[in-house]
């Protein structure tokens, strides 16, 4: 039925295919396929090799007319080249692929039936993956999570990734038992075994499954009991010891010695420090709960943490414990002194020879059975530690005769003996009487030491002894009016006491003069008032009190007391700008002395009084200022019209029309156009620095913009010559352009300006315009004034731009180009942007402005013309709505730096 | 020698056997022709003793805690009702100076009994008291340390006297019997354990110890 090759035949024949491929068969069946393929739904290795069977049904050889050679393979949509096809038999056809890592899924088989109608007949799913690879690097832990509870968890490397469903257990068994795998959870390369036994080896491995294959890794044999990582030791705490340099930790064990012998580490630093100190391991190296830690710092804070592991150091060590702190009690007194003796050496003559060392004795006097330590040393100065007590250091220097006879140093005990009670003196005639109490340890004797207390000199030293059961002295050679300072020691049996000491005058009198007192600080109701003490050669007794007295010019004098300690003293409730005159007085048992007056004024206004005085005053100045420019910017417009009045352009006027002599006398390429610089005192001009390109390019062109932004119309930014250059503007020039219309018909006032070029350094301008507000008419002498001061700035340095009213010049001196304008009618904002530029064309990137280092100025204006336009067409835009020629145009100039591009200051 | 499964399930099949002979048959059988000679290594006697000693350690408190766990009367009449003297015990008459293969030999037939024992008292407890985690956690690393015992001594039975085969004898089974019938069971097997382990605890010392 199919072979007939009529269009209506294809049709058929398709139609019978789709027909038998999904229609349900008539025995209820879902789809009676026309054919399948072998394998079903493959797992293939990468890499491999692989071949497909499409078998054909017989049904579709006797109704679809198909047959094995009209068979075509596709993987996805793609069809597979038929030389990989191999026709079997008639209902067969095979595909092989060399590579199964070229394969995709599906893989189709399909037939082509006449007329190219291309009809699937089955499709398989392909599966390319690799076979698991050996899992490596086996490795377990026992993790302790409480007292009875252990879990085994291993690790493992899966290999390379499989693209297969790979199934990974960890198994684990004894010699007959093998108990359940371990199935990881959302990994690969870790399970988790809960049962764990102890004592008992264990194999374990890992299998690793796919559609592929099967690989095991190496077996891992242990006892589960040497890989066990133990929880830190528990409930640690810290007690101190009896000692003040010991610690001792107690702590619970979660493992049981029948479990687990463990051993410790413990460490330990004190609070605030970082760094860890740790207790020897073999001091720890066996079970226990407690340990006392020696060698601590008295009184000192200090940090502990605890770790366990299996005592026979198989296994992992815990997690380091919980930091527990405790501190160590207060240690005894310091139990040392370290003493530093220090000797001249000899000078040659005492020496006799070389010192060849010197020998120091120390001598117990405390403990008269100690041994005498000596050292020999060869510097002048030995270090030593002495506990508490009286020693006798003797030294010696030798050399190599003999020895020098000894130096002897008394170190006392400090504080180690009872000082004698109530030390008092009275004087007594001409002799100054010392009494004491004894102390309550028997005295052997007294000694009492007395000097003369003075300013300028040490006190020198005299003494005397009393015999231990006296209790008070008579000293004689005491000076009246002297102080004395005296010092009783009591002599023990087994040493000195400490002294007592008590000041004392044998009679006193008043002081020899007062304190002079100075102010120190004077405020506007205060003054701090700063005084000497008296000498104690000036004392002449026990200084009681200093009086201070104060008082203004014509008011009552005040008396304050001080104390004799003090220095210093603070007068306040004074009043402002007062005269006060103050004086001081000293006074001791027997009378005062007042020392020098000394005078002083408040001051008038206090701190800060001033500062705010000013400042507001300030402030209010400033803001008024501030107000006031506001104010006059405001009304700019307003002021502008009274100080500048417009000034109509002359050159716009009916008689520069009218006058053949105009153009003459505006002779541009004369030398005689210069004019004087002093004919323009009155010209506000911008100078510009000849080298400064920039100032010729995009700086001068910027308020041209701005200015094209103004409208012309407003008499009110018309300025005449002599007027700020801050109101000019190119388009203001224009706008007196404008009104030439109007001066046409003025013949009484006459407004004319000229645009004078300034030659650049000592080039002659080429050009001249000036400008004149002078509403009077023409005269001849103003004429030739004009033209004169045209050429007077020959020697000018540098070019300068009038901003009046358009009438800025500049002086290009290489390339001078100027644009004239006769006449602009029609002042609108399009002209003026094309009065300010030059359309250029050509090649030149030359800003024409910029050239400078010809002297071109001889150059008559067409000349200037041509050489501004070599190479280039230089067009202004207004000559193209006033289509006059060059010579023809009015007599107003637009010296211009000409920018490609881009606009001219003008 | 049968390999005697542990736990509550063999249990079952165990009893089976209860009534036959006790009898160690000794068969010419290499180390290496032992089941997992790979994992009966030197090692395994000491294996042995740590776990004897273990339950040593434990058996007391088990015991205490078996009793506390069972409420009145157990708990103030224990030694009336938990007097072992009434059901089958596996004889351990071995001493110091037994011959280390005669006490192998004691020690299996009393663990592999006392596995069985172990799991019929853990399902047990299981059913009365189920809220009691101490006492079945501790059941449980009991049974699973005998179990673990056991396999130690299959090792050393075959490795070192070829012994492959030990009868073992049963106690009966608390299977249908009433509460208090379970728990009085569970009380006398556990009581005499701590009386028995203690004996093997220290016969075993000197026979395992390294020598």
């Amino acid at each position: 039925m199919c072979s007939m090759f009529s269009r209506w035949n294809w049709v058929a024949c398709g139609f019978y295919l789709v027909l038998n491929i999904c229609s349900p068969d008539a025995s209820g069946g879902l789809v009676q396929s026309c054919g399948h393929i072998i394998p079903e739904s493959p797992v293939l290795a990468l890499g491999s090799n692989f071949t497909a069977l499409c078998i054909l049904n017989e049904s579709c050889l006797d109704f679809g007319n198909i047959y094995a050679s009209q068979i075509i393979w596709k993987i996805k949509n793609k069809l597979v080249p038929k030389e990989q096809y191999r026709e079997i038999n008639r209902t067969v056809s095979s595909v092989t692929f060399n590579d199964t890592s070229s394969l995709a899924t599906p893989l189709t088989c399909n037939i082509l039936a006449d007329g190219q109608i291309e009809q699937n007949i089955y499709g398989i799913t392909v599966t390319v993956g690799l076979a698991p690879e050996k899992p490596k690097n086996l490795s377990c832990i026992v993790h302790q999570e409480s007292v009875l509870t252990y879990v085994m968890n291993c690790t493992w490397n899966p290999g390379r990734h499989t693209f297969l469903d790979t199934q990974f257990r960890l198994r684990h068994s004894w010699p007959e038992e093998i108990f359940p795998d371990c199935i990881p959870k959302d990994v690969n390369n870790s399970c988790t075994i809960t049962d764990i036994q102890f004592f008992v080896n264990t194999e374990i491995w890992v299998e690793a499954t796919n559609a592929l294959g099967k690989a095991e890794s190496d077996p891992l044999v242990v006892d589960p009991i040497d890989i066990v990582k133990p929880l830190s030791p528990q409930n640690v705490s810290v007690s101190s010891g009896v000692l003040p340099t010991v610690l001792q930790l107690c702590w619970v064990n979660w493992i049981s010695d029948a479990v687990m012998m463990l051993k410790f580490n413990i460490r330990y630093r004190i609070v605030g420090e970082t760094n860890w100190m740790e207790v020897p391991s073999e001091d720890t190296a066996s079970t226990r709960t407690s340990f006392i830690v020696q060698g601590l710092r008295p009184y000192t804070e200090y940090a502990f943490s605890i770790r366990c592991m299996k005592e026979d150091g198989v296994g992992y060590w815990s997690d380091w414990s919980e930091e527990k702190t405790g501190m160590t009690t207060a240690s005894h007194s310091p139990a040392f002194w370290t003493v530093h003796l220090l000797w001249k050496a000899l000078k040659p003559f005492e020496a006799n020879g070389v010192i060849l060392q010197y020998e120091v004795t120390i001598r117990d006097k405390s403990s008269p059975s100690s041994p005498v330590k000596k050292y020999n040393v060869t510097s002048t100065n030995h270090t030593l530690q002495l506990r508490e007590g009286t020693y006798e250091v003797t030294l010696v220097a030798r050399n190599s005769v003999g020895s020098s006879p000894p130096s002897v140093l008394l170190i006392p005990a400090s504080n180690s003996k009872a000082p004698v009670k109530n030390l008092r003196t009275l004087p007594k005639h001409d002799k100054l009487w010392v009494g004491w109490t004894a102390p309550n340890s028997y005295v052997l004797k007294y000694v009492i030491e007395w000097c003369l207390v003075s300013s300028s000199s040490d006190c020198i030293i005299e003494w005397q002894i009393a015999l231990g059961g006296v209790q008070g002295v008579d000293l004689k050679g005491i000076k009246p009016f002297k102080c004395y300072l005296i010092t009783v020691y009591p002599l023990y049996a087994d040493g000195q006491g400490s002294g007592q000491s008590v000041k004392a005058y044998l009679k006193q009198d008043r002081p020899s003069k007062g304190p002079t007192v100075q102010t120190k600080k004077v405020g506007k109701a205060e003054a701090v008032l700063t005084w000497n003490h008296l000498t104690v050669e000036e004392q002449n007794g026990f200084i009681r009190n200093y009086t201070i007295l104060y008082k203004t010019i014509d008011g009552n004098e005040t008396v304050v007391t001080v104390d004799p300690s003090k220095t210093e003293y603070t007068l306040s409730s004074l009043t402002s700008d007062t005269l006060y005159t103050v004086r001081m007085m000293a006074s001791t048992d027997n009378g005062s002395r007042t020392g020098p007056d000394f005078t002083f004024t408040t001051q008038k206004f206090g701190k800060g009084e001033i500062e705010a005085i000013v400042v507001p005053v300030c402030l209010a100045f400033l803001l008024i200022v501030l107000l006031g420019v506001l104010f006059c910017f405001n009304k700019r417009d307003l002021i502008k019209k009274h100080i500048w009045p417009i000034v109509p352009d002359p050159s716009k006027s009916n008689i520069a029309q009218w006058s053949p002599q105009v153009p003459a006398k505006h002779n541009f390429s004369s030398k005689d156009q210069t004019y004087p610089e002093g004919s323009f005192t009155d010209v506000s001009v911008v100078e510009i620095e000849a080298d400064d390109k920039k100032s010729f390019s995009e700086q001068d062109l910027k308020p041209f913009d701005l200015l094209k932004k103004e409208k012309s119309t407003s008499e009110g930014h018309s300025s005449g010559i002599g007027g700020s250059s801050c109101m000019s503007s190119p388009r203001q020039s224009v706008s007196d352009s404008d009104e030439g219309d109007t001066t046409q018909n003025t013949s009484s006032t006459v407004q004319y300006s000229t645009v004078v070029l300034n030659g650049y350094r000592d080039q002659t301008p080429v050009q001249v315009f000036s400008r004149s507000e002078s509403t009077q008419p023409l005269l001849d002498s103003e004429e030739r004034s004009e033209d004169h001061a045209g050429g007077a700035d020959s020697t000018a340095q540098r070019q300068q731009y009038f901003r009046q009213n358009g009438g800025q010049d500049e002086t290009n001196t290489d390339r001078p180009c100027f644009e004239r304008t006769k006449q602009i009618t029609h002042a609108n904002e399009g002209d003026l942007v094309g009065f300010v530029q030059l359309q250029i064309s050509g090649q030149s990137s030359q800003p024409l402005g910029l050239g400078m280092e010809k002297n071109t100025q001889e150059a008559a204006v067409s000349n200037v013309l041509q050489t501004c336009t070599e190479g280039q067409t230089v067009r202004p835009e207004t000559v193209e709505e006033n289509p006059l020629s060059v010579d023809e145009m009015p007599k107003s100039y637009l010296p211009q730096t000409v920018r490609q591009g881009g606009y001219m200051p003008q | 020698m049968k390999f005697v499964p542990a736990g509550v399930v063999p249990f079952v099949a165990l009893l089976l056997l209860q009534r036959r002979p006790v009898a160690g048959r000794a068969l010419l059988l290499s180390g290496s022709g032992c089941p997992g000679h790979g994992l009966c290594r030197s090692n395994v006697q000491e294996q042995t003793r740590r776990q004897v000693a273990l339950l040593n350690a434990t058996a007391q408190e088990l015991f205490s805690l078996y009793l506390k766990c069972q409420g009145e009367p157990f708990s103030s009449e224990s030694d009336k009702l938990c007097n072992p003297a009434g059901i089958f015990f596996p004889a351990f008459r071995v001493n110091r100076t037994s011959e280390r293969k005669e006490v192998m030999v004691a020690m299996y037939k009393l663990f592999a009994f006392l596995n069985a024992s172990l799991g019929n008292i853990t399902r047990d407890q299981e059913e009365l008291n189920p809220m009691a985690k101490e006492l079945l956690e501790r059941l449980h690393n009991t049974t699973k340390t005998t179990r673990g015992l056991i396999s130690n001594l299959t090792c050393l039975l075959c490795k070192n006297y070829n012994i492959f085969q030990v009868d073992v004898r049963y106690g009966d089974s608390s299977k249908g019997k009433s509460a208090f019938k379970k728990k009085q069971q569970g009380c006398q097997v556990l009581r005499k354990y701590v009386q028995v382990i203690g004996l093997a605890a220290r016969v075993l010392l000197p026979h395992l110890s390294p020598s």
